[in-house]
């Protein structure tokens, strides 16, 4: 924590880069230092459609099940990680906001990350 | 590809839909009986409609998790609520100080506008004092709310309904019919749901109508209604249920299930049931309010009077209207003296 993890402008996408999210907060998912209400992630359980969908690509969050379902204009790109997803739903209920993001990095990994504000 | 199902004659039928929602949800695996597979065709097997995506991103965007559904305003006394048609004739009735209420099949033009300007058109269109209570169902034919709800955000109707000062308003009731394609049968619960959370944003105390398709949507009610923790009245609609025994089964099996799935206690709205047995037959089990059109309808339509026992007995020394409020209190004392 204590540091942006929003790639720069033009920055090549990295392992690193996933691996320095993931160690920072010690967690699969963590505050963004943009807001205390921005959110970075790998989805969990990605499904086939993330293949389908670049940088910048408009995301909503699902709450309406105990996980959170990340989605796009074309379907269902996966799960919010769960060690976050109480986090966020507090701050959804709290504020009475809707959960809306952009995909900000596609890893090598064949993942994407994915930043959300609340 | 279909797998037959050994247990009986349902076809399971894993099409594969990748990224779609309802699936990822564990809400939907596709039809699962041959029913509706043959009756929708195989486009529509899945749990996806592609040419509904664009709708189906706009419910989710705006989910909204209500500070509150605004239902500890609500002290039902009643067990009985006279649903009201409209009425073109004088006199105005006192309703006293009973809630009635209008259903949206009467609320909405056939465009899905709002036909009345305010209140005091509302009241005088029922016949009723322009101080009466009244409510707000959501009951009424699919080609109506839809159009409702295509001009709802461009026309601020859901604004415009709650400055009519309504006591209550319930969701929407867009169909859940087992024969419809799964897509269609969940979408329609998402916008019933998401109608409840506007009206509660709005202030209104609002009634969610549950309307359950399959097993899994209990769940999915269970976790919906624990998001909603002050909600303690929930609507099921009878009106489907009340040709025969065996549907009227369903109805409180459905009521059963719903009440089983939540760790409070629940009072059901149940709109539609006007039959004396099966009044009784919910009043033995649930903490319930009944909602018809009964007393209103035998005043205006018939001429007929209602007795303790629910019998409809033609009144001929009495005008239509001035049997409207007699039947409701005969209803409202019948429905009072089998509640617990």
């Amino acid at each position: 924590m204590g540091q942006s993890l929003r790639p720069k402008k033009g920055k090549t996408k990295t392992e690193a880069t996933v691996r320095q999210m993931i160690s920072i907060g010690g967690e699969s998912g963590t505050s963004s230092n943009s807001s205390p209400d921005c959110f970075q992630f790998q989805l969990e359980e990605p499904t086939q459609l993330i293949e389908k969908v670049d940088m910048g690509t408009l995301v909503f969050g699902d709450f309406s099940i105990e996980r959170i379902i990340i989605m796009a204009q074309i379907g269902a790109l996966g799960f919010v990680p769960q060690n976050i997803t109480k986090k966020i739903l507090t701050i959804v209920e709290s504020k009475q906001t809707s959960i809306q993001g952009s995909v900000i990095e596609k890893t090598v990994n064949g993942n994407v990350v994915v930043e959300i504000c609340l | 590809m279909r797998k037959k199902n050994n247990n009986n004659n349902q076809f399971v039928l894993p099409m594969f839909c990748e990224g779609c929602y309802y699936k990822l949800s564990g809400r939907c695996e596709g039809a699962t009986n041959l029913q509706i597979f043959e009756s929708t065709g195989k486009s529509f097997v899945g749990c996806a409609n592609d040419n509904k995506s664009d709708f189906l991103v706009e419910v989710i965007k705006r989910q909204r998790i209500p500070k509150s559904s605004n239902q500890s305003q609500l002290k039902f006394t009643e067990n009985y609520i006279a649903q009201m048609i409209e009425r073109k004739r004088t006199p105005i009735i006192s309703i006293d100080n009973r809630i009635i209420v209008v259903s949206l099949t009467t609320f909405l033009t056939k465009d899905g506008k709002l036909k009345y300007k305010n209140k005091k058109e509302l009241t005088h269109a029922l016949g009723v004092d322009k101080d009466s209570k009244i409510g707000l169902i959501g009951t009424c034919d699919d080609d109506r709310l839809e159009k409702f709800w295509a001009i709802s955000e461009s026309e601020n109707l859901w604004r415009k309904v709650a400055e009519f000062g309504f006591e209550f308003v319930t969701s929407l009731t867009l169909s859940v019919y087992e024969i419809f394609p799964p897509f269609a049968q969940k979408f329609n619960q998402d916008r019933n749901f998401l109608s409840h959370d506007i009206f509660s944003g709005l202030g209104i105390p609002c009634i969610p109508f549950l309307m359950p398709s399959d097993e899994k949507d209990y769940k999915h009610i269970s976790n919906w209604l624990n998001q909603r923790s002050d909600i303690h009245i929930v609507a099921v609609y009878g009106s489907s249920y009340t040709r025969s025994q065996k549907q009227f089964s369903q109805l409180l099996e459905r009521m059963r299930k719903i009440n089983n799935a939540l760790q409070r206690p629940l009072k059901f709205m149940v709109i539609g049931v006007a039959k004396r047995n099966q009044i009784e037959m919910i009043f033995s089990e649930f903490d319930a309010i009944i909602v018809n059109p009964k007393a209103s309808m035998q005043a205006i339509k018939a001429g007929n009077r209602i007795d303790e026992k629910l019998n409809e007995i033609f009144a001929r020394e009495f005008t239509n209207s001035e049997l409207i409020v007699p039947n409701i209190k005969a209803i409202e004392t019948f429905c009072m003296g089998l509640s617990k």
